[in-house]
């Protein structure tokens, strides 16, 4: 059983093969040796990381993520779980990329280039709280500029 | 002045209620800065679009006093003592407030507000720039009355009153950045009537619960200011070519990011399956539109 403490302090024990899932964690138990140790995760809040152990218990008997860039379609169980609402999603892809979690960050960075797909300029601004700062002749030449595909 | 009662609504504060209030204060300000850096070492300062975070920020640069010259310049100078002249006693200017206040009693703000500027022409006081000010405000000409808020500080920095209409009219405007550096100044100023604080303090309450529902509301960020490159990458490694060409039309630095990254061509060249060379060209650029074999744009790129 691994441990694991959150950035505010909240304890998750979790069998090892779970807790594997993510390489850091992996590495540093490689590291320490001592698999009864507390692994500190200064950079994930109790709350996200409860998401992502979630996930890690799931996909407990997947094999071992490969090196190459096989894109493998998304079950229904890893859409479900990533509808979540942006705030959310976004910190946990930051901490898959921090934890080193391949397939989940995968799975969260697809879920935002479907969010970009097929939208509009406004509505990709709106959607992710831009600010236009174009002058309106700028904006006009750069609409000329890029608009190769109508 | 009928706003002074309802500024202080006719109640004075114990030093017990002001004690708490400002303890409340600096609860609260020292929760922030634990919550801003907490986000500080979580993201290394990434999640910028923090409004919480601002507010410290806010706090920490805003100026303790304002930079303000102490005299008129000598052209107003000059200008007052010949009207002052041409009037009896110099004391001219109070036959106007007393006619500018009458009017204000009547509602009649628009005449209240030419008598009102008046007094001014002949006297420059705190107390005739809040008269005006507050008249401004019923007549809905918000920037003058903040600037006239303005001069009310600038002639007298002790009285609260300037900093609360600028604060609240912040508010009202939605300018919230601006009403926290209000506030701060005038919690940071000497104030005659130190229980004045207290209504800045409540203000900074109403100030905190819009940014914190602003925020809720918002709860949407910026890829590009959240995100290190290399989840950026990763999720525009999912993107089809075409949706670069709206998120280079974003903002400046969208663009810029797009034509850094090589993500975005210029024009179209062919539209020709013949060709055999639109596909050597391919090669030259690390990202090309693949499927879409028909439709063929290149042109500025990033070496």
């Amino acid at each position: 059983m691994v441990r694991l403490c959150s950035s505010d302090n909240k304890e998750f024990v979790v069998d090892n093969d779970i807790a594997e899932r993510s390489i850091l964690i992996k590495n540093m138990l490689g590291d320490l040796g001592d698999s009864e140790a507390t692994i500190p995760l200064p950079k994930v809040s109790g709350a996200i990381l409860s998401k992502i152990i979630e996930y890690m218990t799931y996909h407990r008997n997947d094999p071992p993520a490969s090196d190459d860039d096989t894109v493998t379609d998304i079950t229904a169980w890893d859409s479900e779980f990533i509808k979540l609402d942006q705030g959310t999603l976004f910190e946990i892809i930051l901490a898959a990329n921090y934890m080193d979690i391949k397939s989940l960050l995968d799975l969260g960075c697809k879920h935002v280039a479907d969010m970009i797909k097929g939208k509009s300029v406004e509505e990709l601004r709106t959607l992710f709280s831009i600010e236009n700062d174009f002058t309106p002749e700028e904006e006009e030449r750069i609409r000329k500029e890029n608009s190769w595909l109508e | 002045m009928a706003k002074l009662c309802e500024a202080n609504n006719g109640k004075t504060f114990s030093t017990a209620e002001m004690m708490k209030a400002k303890k409340g204060y600096d609860d609260q300000n020292r929760e922030i800065e634990a919550y801003e850096r907490m986000r500080e070492e979580n993201y290394n300062g990434k999640n910028s679009t923090d409004l919480i975070e601002k507010i410290g920020q806010i706090q920490e640069c805003a100026p303790s006093s304002f930079d303000i010259p102490k005299f008129q310049t000598q052209e107003e100078t000059l200008k007052a003592a010949r009207l002052s002249k041409a009037t009896m006693n110099g004391e001219h200017w109070k036959e106007y407030y007393e006619s500018g206040k009458k009017f204000f009693q009547l509602q009649d703000y628009e005449n209240a507000l030419q008598e009102f500027t008046k007094a001014i022409q002949l006297k420059k006081n705190h107390i005739l720039y809040d008269c005006r000010a507050e008249v401004f405000e019923r007549l809905k000409d918000y920037e003058a009355a903040k600037a006239d808020a303005l001069n009310t500080i600038k002639y007298n920095s002790s009285i609260a009153r300037g900093y609360i209409r600028l604060t609240r009219l912040n508010i009202k405007s939605k300018k919230y950045n601006e009403a926290v550096k209000y506030a701060t100044l005038g919690l940071k100023a000497e104030l005659l009537n130190e229980n004045d604080k207290y209504h800045l303090l409540k203000l900074l309450d109403v100030l905190n619960e819009k940014l914190v529902t602003n925020q809720i509301k918002k709860n949407t960020y910026d890829i590009l200011q959240y995100f290190p490159k290399e989840v950026i990458d990763e999720i525009l490694k999912y993107l089809p070519q075409h949706s670069f060409q709206w998120l280079a039309m974003m903002n400046k630095s969208w663009n810029d990011f797009c034509s850094r990254e090589g993500f975005i061509y210029q024009q179209v060249i062919v539209k020709s399956k013949k060709h055999d060379w639109p596909k050597r060209i391919a090669k030259m650029f690390k990202r090309w539109p693949t499927k879409e074999s028909n439709i063929i744009g290149i042109a500025r790129c990033q070496p």
